[in-house]
């Protein structure tokens, strides 16, 4: 779905994003917890959640999933009314795409895939609203490739800040 | 460009005082920070991206949390890239080409979505959400946008109306990010609108001629149901096309892609799925510079990431007190690994290298455990190593470039 130029300037707006992210998160938790290293890892993953799918730009449903998770959790905030109410709409959302499912099956097979297509929901945000298998496999495929460019843009970072620590370390 | 992005990030900065969701801020503050970055567009620049982010850790290796680090994290990539000639390459490029066409494609695209936004009236948070989601509409958006846009187009039966169910169902903050989704969806479809006509004819042929090799393909099954209900068996037809070209594509992703069976393609891509998020764990609790959470394992991968050791390097100082949450990754990790090693060795080295990590015989293991934890407390049965602790740490620093 997603030519490979753009991958490029995905990653290039997941690392602006997840950056200040990364300090609005830190200077968030400075005021409550102290850094445990527990701590400082939710912080971490947790922000770069969030500047993944903000550097979607709402434009898959994982995203939007993502963000409507990490905006009602507890961590970064303090509304209530909102998380009952996505939790609402989503249940009332999955149950108009059960009764509207029109699928044919046939056969033991079938229900293979169709356990197999409850567990891939689990795994992808946000899968469990979608009722179609096609934009199911549609958000992961696209939830592949933005996790692979995370991982990659982490994996450089992590590599980069080492080499700047071995540095300070032999000077 | 760079005085306002300084000017946000130390606005971002300030924000937390008070007791407003800082999470809003984020967003807002995301939004602002590439509003600013938005105007400049793409800089022409090619610094390789070890050497950017080298520059943006040694600036912010004295400080790393401070705001004045902060602000010199936004300020000196972009000053540097902005400044820099495309004169060197190296491999890792690609991060930051330009890309003419995608610009066009974001700004076109960010037009429509801000006349399908502006319809909407929301509350603050929501429409701080839609902007955030809408305005920020880079090339990754714009270069989706495009075949999504012309997918809104199609306008298939059996795909519009679960959209739109979507999207006025789930409000709340997942509505405000999902707001943008629908005015997408809009703006998608005005642009496809003028898009439509023509890709709609393309598109009734080919599932005409689609129509007409899976009649032939699968006679008796298609001609009943053809005969009875055409439109279902139509809208069937597509959804199934669709299904297996995106499965194809997701092939091309996975690793250990075989075409033959459905059931297997898809235990193939929960297992990447899982695999990724895992990795994606690791990596960000071994970012944390306190390597001494995974004590375990202790080594680096020397041989793929030439030294640099992405993961789990053993620094002096480790503190080994990080059980908890540690623990849990590293029993799954080794799950993750043991489950592998079944399937195939390769796969499992390839996973472990992946986070850094390589096998090792335990005895090497342990020597270099004590050798790197000489500052706490050697329990007696390990003393008889530390006879070799010269030789084995030497060794070890000799390793790192």
């Amino acid at each position: 779905m997603r030519p490979p130029t753009n991958s490029t300037t995905f990653k290039r707006e997941f690392l602006k994003k997840w950056l200040l992210a990364l300090q609005l998160c830190n200077n968030h938790h400075n005021n409550n917890n102290k850094n445990g290293v527990v701590e400082r890892k939710n912080t971490i993953k947790l922000s770069a959640e969030i500047a993944m799918a903000a550097a979607r730009n709402g434009a898959t449903c994982w995203s939007r999933a993502l963000i409507a998770k990490h905006s009602s959790s507890s961590s970064l905030h303090n509304q209530t009314p909102p998380p009952r109410h996505s939790k609402k709409r989503v249940l009332r959302c999955k149950r108009i795409i059960r009764r509207s499912r029109r699928c044919i099956h046939h056969g033991p097979a079938a229900a293979v895939v169709r356990r197999k297509t409850a567990v891939l929901r689990k795994l992808v945000p946000g899968g469990e609203l979608m009722g179609d298998e096609a934009s199911l496999i549609r958000e992961t495929l696209d939830y592949v490739t933005s996790l692979r460019a995370q991982i990659d843009v982490m994996r450089r970072l992590a590599r980069a800040s080492d080499r700047v620590a071995m540095c300070n370390g032999m000077k | 460009m760079q005085p306002c992005s300084r000017e946000m990030a130390a606005g971002g900065l300030n924000s937390p005082t008070t007791t407003t969701p800082s999470h809003q801020f984020q967003l807002h503050d995301l939004h602002q920070i590439h509003g600013g970055h938005h105007t400049h567009h793409f800089d022409p620049s090619s610094a390789s991206a070890d050497d950017f982010l080298d520059q943006i850790l040694s600036s912010a290796a004295s400080s790393p949390w401070s705001s004045a680090a902060a602000a010199d994290l936004i300020k000196s990539p972009w000053a540097d890239l902005a400044a820099g000639d495309s004169t060197h390459d190296d491999n890792n490029n690609g991060f930051f080409n330009d890309d003419p066409a995608a610009i066009n494609l974001a700004s076109k695209f960010r037009h429509h979505q801000i006349n399908g936004g502006a319809t909407n009236n929301n509350d603050n948070k929501m429409m701080l959400q839609q902007q955030l989601l809408m305005a920020s509409a880079a090339a990754a958006a714009a270069g989706d946008g495009a075949p999504l846009s012309l997918f809104n187009g199609f306008g298939s039966g059996s795909i519009q109306p679960q959209q739109h169910f979507h999207h006025p169902a789930t409000q709340g903050p997942g509505g405000g990010a999902m707001q943008p989704g629908q005015s997408f969806g809009a703006g998608g479809g005005q642009s496809g609108a003028a898009a439509s006509p023509g890709k709609a004819q393309p598109q009734a042929s080919g599932s005409t001629g689609g129509a007409a090799t899976a009649s032939q393909g699968k006679p008796r099954v298609r001609a009943r149901r053809g005969q009875a209900t055409d439109p279902h068996s139509i809208a069937e037809r597509l959804r199934r096309e669709r299904i297996a070209e995106r499965m194809k594509s997701l092939q091309e992703l996975v690793p250990n892609a075989n075409k033959t069976d459905k059931a297997s393609m898809l235990d193939e891509i929960i297992d990447y799925v899982k695999f990724l998020q895992l990795q994606v764990k690791v990596l960000s609790m071994s970012r944390l510079g306190g390597a001494g959470a995974i004590a375990p394992l202790v080594t680096n991968d020397m041989s793929s990431e030439g030294g640099g050791g992405d993961c789990i390097q053993a620094n002096g100082g480790s503190n080994p007190a990080n059980g908890g949450g540690s623990e849990s990754s590293m029993t799954m990790t080794e799950q993750q690994v043991a489950k592998l090693m079944e399937e195939d060795m390769g796969s499992a080295m390839q996973y472990l290298q992946g986070k850094g990590l390589c096998l090792m015989p335990i005895s090497l293991a342990t020597a270099i455990s004590t050798a790197t934890c000489r500052n706490q407390p050697s329990s007696p049965n390990l003393s008889v190593l530390t006879g070799g602790d010269v030789a084995v740490k030497d060794s070890t620093s000799a390793t790192k470039p």
